[in-house]
């Protein structure tokens, strides 16, 4: 009987000292700073915000183990000082693999309602889990990737904290990862008390002296940007987010090389249409466009005033086609320009929070 | 084993306290909610039209529909409100409205404004819950920041005006229109509801885009009167035809 006793009082303690005692589940729910002027997001229901899922992708977001061959992170062709693009035409992958098409800018995920270029992808999480894996990417197995994670105590740890399990897979990633994404918001530019002031909502003390120091040149170029008969880019760029949600063909090929949304939908309809990319941060974002092509600001404005090319699926909102362009001449470029460079957002992209753990 | 016996009674005692007890849930059956689905099919004369498709003008000219947005506000019948503010998006969501819990007579007359009210079309669009058809997130391109307000309703199309035998849609229509001035009062008498299924009654409105464009009352001249963007007063014309045809254009399926 004693015997008995002792067995059951060894299992016990056999099972107790498993327990985990030092890592616990009890996340913190995470306050999104969402700016006054901004639509509310919508996340997820089975992907919630915490403190620990945000923290944990942004471990994962400047994770190199991530890659075959441990050299390149999310970040690496999303660079926080390039507005987290890639100041390259075409991001370099493992093994010098060159993709394709430029790397978009991360911001403002959490509003938008595709993702890539070719809007292939309709959720973050969703979006996430191809670049791992992509050749031409970062080109690891996700099985591989996450046996990395989990040799590495301090992301079982950040796992279990973030989802409370210790089994983790691809989908845990990318849930942290978009976790992280979601809070990569930029609101604070002078182009948002500018649209704050155009649209009658009440501005802050410090928002009116920001008002005040928008240049003649600045709101002369707001006025061209919104103008039908100026550079007329507003139907595409507007809002707290300076995009619409569509796919649009502007006008840069009359003959496809890369048939963006067409090659996703198989609708001779959507052939060159890509998706619409917000104009946030424009001038630290370079190059342009779905491939790059453009490296400057200057070569935007010259096509869309004079380079305009015509195919059968240009956007009908590209009224000025038919003549090449918008035609702007020197003052109004450098005024649109003006106004362009009004779209940065310093605080977003010097974020400590947006930045490497252990930089 | 006495003692055994007496823990395993305990521990089993303990498991089944925690089961949950079924006949604890009472099981209240809740009333099946009556609703009412209003859908609006656009149709090119006789034909079912569908966006990027050719259709030929009584002119002959060809034309593909790529886009059809409107927002309807106020939809009421006999003094209940069916619905605030419904955007209708033949792009990404189809032939519907709306569908409200709201039930009408059958057959019942419905009102509703084609457009947002001036009281709310300013409002910052952002404050709209993000449920509501006015919050930016779903209004997307039908609001203006840069003339706040919202689009009313918005036709695009691409037109080939040379009758040559090839099919060639390549001069661009464009009416987005909007403004407090051009928001419209519409009423259908007689719309006849059916039942789609035990708890929701379904009537179907139409929209005929050859007769927005051939309205006999007002015709658009596509190769002259090719945009609107409802600011330019040199467009006010054109945008006026526009409110008209588009409001005569619906009508009871």
């Amino acid at each position: 009987m004693s015997r008995f006793f002792i067995g059951i009082l060894s299992l016990l303690v056999f099972f107790l000292a498993c327990t985990k005692a030092k890592v616990g589940y009890d996340p913190t729910p995470y306050s999104l700073k969402i700016p006054s002027h901004f639509p509310q997001m919508n996340i997820p229901a089975d992907n919630p915000m915490t403190e620990e899922g945000v923290l944990l992708g942004r471990m994962l977001f400047y994770e190199k183990q991530l890659s075959l061959d441990n050299t390149i992170s999310c970040g690496s062709c999303h660079a926080p000082d390039a507005a987290f693009a890639d100041v390259n035409q075409f991001s370099q992958g493992v093994n010098g693999a060159i993709g394709v098409r430029n790397s978009m800018a991360l911001v403002n995920l959490g509003w938008q309602t595709s993702y890539f270029w070719d809007g292939r992808a309709n959720t973050l999480e969703e979006q996430i889990l191809e670049p791992v894996p992509n050749p031409v990417e970062m080109h690891l197995q996700w099985k591989d990737a996450v046996a990395r994670l989990k040799a590495n105590g301090l992301y079982r740890n950040q796992f279990y904290k973030a989802f409370g399990v210790v089994d983790f897979d691809s989908s845990h990633v990318a849930k942290a990862l978009a976790q992280f994404l979601r809070t990569m918001i930029s609101g604070e530019s002078k182009y948002d008390v500018m649209y704050k002031f155009a649209n009658n909502i009440p501005l802050t003390s410090s928002e009116s002296a920001i008002k005040n120091s928008v240049t003649s040149e600045e709101w002369a170029g707001f006025d061209l940007f919104k103008s039908l008969n100026g550079a007329d880019c507003f139907h595409c760029h507007n809002g707290t987010l300076m995009q619409v949600q569509k796919f649009s063909n502007n006008g840069l090929d009359a003959v496809f090389s890369d048939l963006g949304r067409g090659a996703i939908t198989n609708n001779p309809n959507d052939n060159g249409k890509f998706k619409v990319p917000t104009l946030r941060n424009i001038a630290l974002s370079a190059p342009y466009m779905h491939d790059g092509r453009f490296a400057t600001l200057d070569d935007v404005i010259e096509h869309y005033s004079t380079g305009i090319q015509h195919s059968t699926t240009i956007d009908p909102l590209m009224e000025f086609a038919s003549q090449g362009g918008v035609q702007l001449d020197s003052e109004q470029r450098n005024q649109l320009k003006a106004f362009l460079l009004t779209l940065t957002d310093h605080n977003f992209v010097t974020n400590p929070d947006f930045k490497p753990l252990n930089p | 084993m006495k003692h055994f016996s007496i823990l395993a009674l305990l521990a089993c005692i303990a498991l089944f306290s925690c089961k949950k007890k079924k006949d604890d849930l009472v099981d209240t059956p809740t009333p099946a909610v009556q609703q009412s689905k209003l859908s609006m099919k656009p149709v090119f004369g006789s034909a079912n039209l569908m966006l990027d498709s050719v259709y030929t003008m009584s002119n002959g000219f060809q034309i593909k529909f790529t886009e059809l947005k409107a927002y309807f506000s106020g939809i009421q019948s006999g003094g209940s409100v069916m619905k605030d503010v419904a955007l209708f998006n033949f792009r990404e969501t189809g032939n519907l409205i709306f569908q409200s819990n709201q039930v009408v007579a059958n057959p019942s007359s419905i009102q509703f404004g084609i457009g947002v009210p001036s009281s709310i079309n300013h409002n910052d669009p952002s404050t709209f819950p993000n449920t509501n058809p006015l919050n930016i997130a779903i209004a997307n391109d039908m609001h203006w920041d840069w003339n706040p307000g919202y689009i009313f309703f918005k036709v695009e199309a691409k037109v080939d005006t040379i009758i040559d035998g090839i099919t060639s849609c390549d001069h661009n229509l464009v009416y987005h229109v909007g403004t407090d001035s051009y928001f419209t009062n519409k009423t259908i008498s007689n719309l006849t509801w059916a039942a789609l299924s035990s708890t929701v009654n379904e009537a179907w409105l139409k929209i005929d885009l050859k007769n927005f464009f051939e309205n006999s009352a007002a015709p658009i001249d596509v190769k002259t009167e090719f945009t609107t963007h409802s600011m330019m007063p040199q467009q006010s014309a054109i945008t006026e035809k526009a409110r008209q045809n588009f409001s005569a254009s619906i009508s009871e399926l």
